[in-house]
């Protein structure tokens, strides 16, 4: 026994002097980059852009402020979070070079956004540049991707927190916020990847744009009465004026490694709903009775839609079969749409216009001959080996495939109002 | 010297020391003989407690009905008292001439050097001389004035033929004194009259009267202090070990019960009892432990503590393998679950063997609790262990090898908090730990009075102000505080040492490696834990190896679901309960469940 | 005799399948997907099921000879020379067994975790540890998977489900994979995987009687089967045929795509202590079985300086074996298809040569 204690000492003293600690990085010798931006660069051929946090927190680590300290009354002008940019011939050249002038170590196992310029990605250039950086290991599979309008330096600049202090919280909360509206899809560096190797369809990325609030008019003619359903903007066109010029808005869709379309927030809804992601959104709906007003809904999926593939014949037909479920928010017309008949006639309303906006979405993308929908995992079953599948070459079949697109709809529950009355004086009984 | 005798050793062969392994597997003829053995109803024979039908009470074939414990201590005496007159020496004897007696005891006691010893004369009778030897503190002074001497002097009939009759008579009509006998040897005289009793010797006379006259100061039983409980009893062992085995006695009232007294020091004389439930323990423990403290050869032990060291399993390992405890409830249940105890005199504790690596977690609350609640606190406490063990050496790891696991918020939190912090984390969390052991041990040595203030006030004091001056993070003060917090939750205390040694070297193997270091470390330490015996038994029954579960290891089951003994002692009587506990839980058919 | 301890079937069984499937924390599912696509979920079934006909044969084998081990029982059957030869041949696959998982171990760990660490550490540090477990002997190897199978089974239930946002069942279509044939014949040469069960008739004397072997082989190689199998499943509803075969440790980047919230992501580290308990637990296995192999075939009585000695091989032939290359470890990785020869092919060998030479035990007849 004391012969085996003192060979576990004697080994353990051993592997102490010869570990030397190789993968030992303190933690305050390195630096998280928190966002990664790639362009196309000018000396070279990418432009590499970082974002990371500066750890200003002024008065020494006994505060127990978590970090940045936004404006912490010390007066140091320094932002909480900065960025670097450089032009490199690769990622990892880029980010050795840029280390030459940060006295820490890059880290990007917490790189949570990964942001690529319109331009890059409209080239057909990601493919070249996302199948590279998959590999290396500090690159989270986990980490959101989104294609930005204009230049990613750009975005990064603008990205800054506004509300609280902490970049990285609130890029997470953006990125899970697309749950609530589905006016963007959630997509993932590693989705991208699969989706961008797939044989069964094509990859779609989130947009986001740098708003710089030149369509918000501050003067002007009133809007009349005439009805816009709110969505059918493109990313960096919202009139909107305030902090925060990022906003995350639309869809980016590739063909292979290429983009070739982009969807504005009322296509990219249509396009959640047909994946079967989208879990909840506010949607105006005009009031059948009287065109002026509106009644908005709160829409939640009631379950994931159903897709039948036939693959006999020429053309491959897919049954769709979409399930939402909905809630009133506010009936302006006062109406009596809790019930029938105006219930059935708003149900019946929005179908029509769901349907409408799918079908329209489908046609442009069979334009395009690029399968969003997740329609191939489905088709997919139908063959036995993947030898067959690969043969039968989906992604070419798409452009001729006949969708036929079913929309199940009702309306369960009227909100806080059983029903509403109407205001005396302004208008007479019905 | 020693390093290079060490060296050698490792590099050199030597052939194994066949080093006699105690192992208590499953003897398949003492099962069978159990099985054929006649069995007695033990309903008829104890007075309380066992309450099922089926309670069987099985003995070995061979093994003689077990006597009441005050018979076998008379026999054994008897036993003891003809073999030392067979075989003392003359001059061993005590002699019939008084004057040659005394001049002995003075000899043997270095008299008049050692003042301690007083020998007092008297006449019995007023006419046969006599004396007496005590040792001045050790007996009471009451019970030899009052009932030995006054008896003694005042009293008008006795011959002085001193033969046997006469001492009978002395026996049995003047000592007013509960225990008498009677000895012939100086050897057992003299260990009698040191541990407190009073010698009579009588003119004429070649046997000597010992009287039970044992009235030293001792501490009165008071709360334990090392194992408190909120329900449960309150009183824990003493220092004496007359009142540590009645304690248990008062709780176990059973015949079946046995104490058994051993020497142990050489020189000291020290007594430790074996106690033990005949029927329950399976007596190949008793046999062993037996076997192992009468080969101890020592001068000297001072108590349980000494004594533990002398017959564990593995001195070399980290991990207590003899449970101490200092509650008289405790040790009683742990007798009725087959367990020899040992009590030694000198400390207020009893060690219980063989015992596993999950009794360690155990308190005698669990029991006293409701199950839930039970439960409830062994999970804490296996969190306090995890915690304890694990939380220094995982933060090192965490940060320095996988910060990517930390959520970003709070990584950003700690590279800004270390900022200004200037040495590398693992001297700020060695510093942190040193100084918080150092904490922890002034606090036991200061003075009781101000030895709480050392403990909480130090700890927020140093913690605040390290922080302040930027020695170490603040994260870091919680890491090391939580961990000594989930040290203190650990119901034994050598277990709660053990952990803070391996604490260190976790830390240590984190540092070199992370998460892979850790895991080579819990794999080493898991391994030579799992090689552990403790007596007999291996250290992790009944989880690995697996055998026949007692509901009471990790997850506390309702009492009343613990039929069964556990399995692991091999006890002779595996019942512990009835089929049906609760005998007025009953079916719809009126039938008992 | 060399003292190897007693120990329970619950013991025996949980070392043995967490020998066997401590596997797919490695290369081995890429591999696998890149031969049948998505299919391999049922495939290492069909390996489990040829892997238990196999065990069948060893079993009848260990029943003809009762408490005796593999070695004595080729010993007898075969003769002095030709059972050197097939013991020789057992101990230096499992030698093999145990090089080739420590450097694959490296390579993964390397690629995942520390790439800066050289082997040697890694491999040392590795080293020590199953220098230490052997010393200490296969009672308590034993002892110490049945204690830490309730963290492991805890943690791989927890990336399993925690893993359930990722998966899609369309991933498993088409159901074939590259093809029906491809798979059956896949599966049977797969079986190798399951080929560590053989170190349970190395060890036999320490359990007591044939049938607990039996139980403790049937019971390791169902719940191997199933683990790998769940894990292998999981990972193909994770990944996409075409990606999956590219990765170099499935099971470690399912993990890291675990993604609730801020808090629940970037858990995979907490997944290392899983995967590195269970290949030390596997490797020390594998090599105590060799040593005792080698211990038994010369009739060395005190394995313990054979075991200090070994290591050291063991050290350096899994340096070695690290430092020749991506290219020869593909090599090796082929060679382990073959690998369902030693632990199957030679105990049947030995079994009818036995029935030939009427040698052992009669069965019940």
């Amino acid at each position: 026994m004391d012969r085996l204690f003192s060979l576990i000492v004697l080994c353990i003293i051993i592997i102490a002097i010869f570990s030397g600690c190789y993968d030992m990085r303190e933690i305050d010798d390195v630096s998280h980059v928190l966002v990664m931006g790639i362009d196309r660069g000018v000396s070279d051929k990418w432009r590499l852009t970082l974002q990371f946090a500066t750890l200003t927190d002024g008065q020494g680590g006994n505060q127990q402020k978590a970090e940045g300290g936004k404006g912490g009354g010390n007066g140091t002008q320094q932002e909480d979070y900065t960025h670097v940019t450089v032009d490199a011939p690769s990622f990892f050249t880029g980010m050795d070079m840029l280390n030459a002038s940060i006295p820490r170590r890059l880290v990007f196992t917490h790189a949570s956004l990964i942001v690529i310029s319109e331009e890059l990605a409209r080239d057909g250039l990601i493919g070249d540049y996302i199948a590279p950086i998959m590999r290396f290991r500090e690159i989270r599979g986990a980490a959101h991707m989104i294609v930005a309008k204009g230049s990613a330096l750009d975005f990064i600049k603008a990205n800054q927190p506004f509300i609280g202090t902490t970049l990285s919280k609130a890029l997470q909360t953006a990125a899970t916020e697309s749950s609530n509206t589905g006016y963007f899809i959630h997509a993932t560096l590693r989705d991208f990847y699969n989706e961008l190797k797939s044989s069964y369809g094509q990859p779609v990325l989130t947009i986001a744009a740098v708003n710089e609030f030149q369509h918000f008019n501050v003067k002007g003619p009133k809007w009349d009465s005439e009805f816009k359903t709110g969505s059918e903007y493109l990313a960096g066109q919202l009139p909107r004026q305030g902090e925060n010029k990022i906003e995350y808005w639309g869809t980016a869709l590739f063909n292979e490694s290429k983009m070739v379309d982009e969807l504005n927030g009322l296509q990219t809804r249509a396009l959640a709903i047909i994946r079967g992601e989208f879990e909840r959104g506010f949607f105006t709906l005009q009031d059948p009775k009287e065109p002026s007003l509106v009644v908005p809904l709160d829409i939640r999926q009631d379950r994931k839609p159903k897709v039948k593939v036939n693959l006999n014949g020429d053309t491959p037909t897919i049954d769709l079969t979409i399930y939402l479920k909905g809630e009133i928010l506010a009936i302006q017309s006062r109406l009596h749409y809790e019930q029938d008949p105006l219930l059935s006639l708003l149900e019946e309303n929005f179908r029509n216009r769901i349907k409408d906006q799918v079908d329209q979405l489908i046609n442009r993308c069979k334009k395009q001959n690029i399968d969003v929908f997740k329609f191939g995992d489905v088709a997919a079953r139908k063959f036995w080996t993947i030898q067959e599948w690969e043969e039968y070459n989906w992604n070419e079949k798409f452009k001729d495939v006949k969708v036929n697109t079913k929309v199940e709809f009702v309306i369960k529950r009227t909100g806080t109002l059983m029903k509403s009355s109407p205001i005396p004086g302004t208008e007479e009984e019905d | 010297m020693t390093i290079y005798k060490l060296i050698k050793d490792l590099f050199t062969y030597k052939e194994p020391t066949n080093a006699e392994q105690f192992e208590l597997l499953e003897d398949e003829t003492e099962r069978t003989d159990l099985a054929s053995q006649s069995a007695q109803d033990i309903s008829s024979q104890t007075s309380q407690g066992m309450v099922s039908d089926d309670f069987r009470f099985r003995t070995p074939r061979g093994k003689k009905y077990p006597l009441h414990v005050d018979q076998w201590n008379q026999e054994r005496k008897q036993e003891t008292n003809i073999q030392s007159e067979s075989t003392s020496l003359p001059k061993n004897r005590i002699s019939k001439d008084l004057h040659e007696n005394r001049r002995r005891i003075q000899q043997e006691f270095n008299m008049p050097k050692n003042t301690d010893i007083i020998i007092r004369d008297i006449k019995i009778g007023n006419s046969t001389s006599a004396f007496i030897v005590y040792v001045e503190g050790m007996a009471d002074r009451t019970t030899i004035n009052d009932n030995i001497l006054r008896p003694l002097m005042t009293a008008d009939r006795y011959d002085k033929s001193g033969d046997e009759s006469s001492i009978d008579y002395i026996v049995e009509s003047m000592l007013s004194v509960d225990n008498v006998d009677k000895y012939t040897t100086y050897d057992q005289i003299i260990l009698q009259i040191l541990s407190g009793l009073t010698a009579l010797f009588i003119e004429d006379c070649d046997i000597c009267l010992i009287i039970e006259s044992r009235g030293y100061e001792k501490r009165n039983v008071e709360q334990p202090i090392t194992e408190s409980v909120i329900s449960g009893p309150h009183e824990g062992f003493t220092e004496n070990l007359r009142t540590n085995l009645t304690l248990v006695r008062r709780i176990i009232r059973n015949k079946n019960l046995i104490t058994e007294m051993l020497t142990i020091g050489k020189t000291d004389n020290s007594r430790c009892g074996i106690m033990y439930i005949d029927g329950i323990v399976n007596h190949k423990i008793v046999d062993e432990v037996k076997r192992r403290i009468q080969s101890i050869d020592i001068d000297f032990v001072m108590g349980s503590g000494m004594l533990d060291q002398l017959i564990e399993d593995h001195p070399f390992a980290v991990f207590p393998q003899i449970l101490t405890t200092e509650r008289p409830d405790r040790t009683a249940s742990f007798l009725m679950e087959g367990k020899v105890i040992i009590i030694c005199d000198g400390t207020p504790y009893a060690s219980v063997v063989p015992v596993t690596f999950f009794h360690m977690f155990h308190s005698s609350e669990d029991t006293f609790m409701r199950w839930q609640f039970g439960t409830f606190l062994r999970f804490i406490r296996l969190l306090a262990f995890a915690l304890a063990m694990f939380l220094p050496a995982f933060y090192i790891a965490l940060t320095l090898y996988h910060p990517e696991m930390v959520p970003t918020e709070l990584l950003l939190a700690i590279e800004s908090s270390r900022e200004k912090v200037p040495f590398p984390v693992i001297v700020e969390i060695l510093l942190m730990e040193v100084s918080f052991e150092l904490l922890r041990e002034s606090g036991v040595r200061v003075p009781n009075v101000i030895g709480q203030t050392i403990g909480i006030i130090g700890a927020l004091i140093l913690g605040q102000s390290a922080v302040a001056a930027n020695l170490v993070s603040p994260i870091l003060v919680i890491i090391v505080s939580i961990t000594g917090l989930g040290n203190s939750a650990m119901p034994n205390y050598n277990m709660a040492v053990a952990i803070r040694i391996l604490k260190f070297l976790f830390i240590f193997l984190a540092s070199i490696a992370g998460f892979y270091g850790l895991s080579v470390g819990i794999f080493i330490v898991g391994g030579l834990a799992c090689s552990m015996k403790s007596f007999g038994i291996p250290y992790f029954t009944p989880i690995s190896p697996k055998t026949k579960i007692n509901p009471d290891v990790v997850i506390r089951q309702p009492i009343w679901r613990q039929t069964m003994r556990p399995d692991t002692t091999n006890t002779l009587n595996k019942r512990r309960a009835g089929k049906t506990v609760r005998g007025w839980i009953k079916d719809k058919g009126g039938n008992k469940k | 005799m060399i003292k190897e301890g007693k120990f329970g079937v619950q013991e025996a069984m949980w070392l043995c399948a967490i020998t066997i499937s401590s596997k797919v924390f490695y290369t081995s599912p890429g591999l696998v997907a890149s031969i049948v696509g998505n299919a391999s979920w049922y495939m290492t079934l069909i390996s489990m099921t040829t892997a238990i006909i196999g065990f069948t044969f060893i079993y009848l084998l260990l029943k003809r000879f009762p408490n005796k081990d593999i070695i004595a029982i080729f010993n007898d059957t075969m003769g002095g020379i030709l059972g050197f030869v097939f013991s020789g041949i057992l101990g230096l696959y499992l030698l093999f067994v145990a090089v080739s998982t420590i450097s694959e171990f490296n390579e993964v760990v390397k690629a995942y975790v520390f790439p800066l660490t050289p082997s040697y550490v890694i491999i040392g540090l590795f080293s020590v540890g199953v220098l230490v477990l052997c010393l200490l002997g296969l009672e308590s190897l034993a002892r110490f998977a049945k204690l830490s199978v309730y963290a492991m089974l805890f943690g791989f239930a927890l990336i399993l489900l925690l893993g359930i946002q990722n998966y899609d069942i369309n991933r498993l279509f088409p159901i074939f994979g590259y093809g029906i044939d491809k798979v059956f014949i896949n599966g049977i040469a797969r079986s190798s995987a399951y080929g560590e069960v053989i170190i349970l008739a190395v060890f036999a004397k320490s359990l007591q009687g044939a049938q607990y072997i039996k139980k403790a082989g049937y019971a390791s190689l169902i719940i191997s089967g199933i683990s790998i199998s769940l894990s292998l499943l999981a990972f193909t509803l994770s990944f996409p045929y075409y990606t999956a075969m590219e990765i170099v440790a499935p099971m470690y980047q399912m993990a890291t795509l675990i993604d609730y919230g801020r808090f629940v992501q970037r858990v995979e580290p907490i997944f290392l202590f899983i995967w590195f308990l269970s290949s030390f637990i596997a490797v020390t296995g594998v090599f105590y079985c060799f040593v005792s192999i080698y211990c038994k075939m010369f009739r060395i009585q005190d394995m313990r300086p054979i075991i200090i000695g070994s290591s050291i091989i063991l050290f350096s032939g899994s340096v070695i074996q690290s430092n020749i290359g991506v290219s020869a470890a593909l090599t090796i990785q082929n060679i382990r298809q073959y690998g369902w020869i030693p632990p199957f092919i030679l105990p049947l060998i030995s079994l009818v040569v036995g029935l030939i030479r009427k040698r052992g035990v009669k069965s019940n007849g």
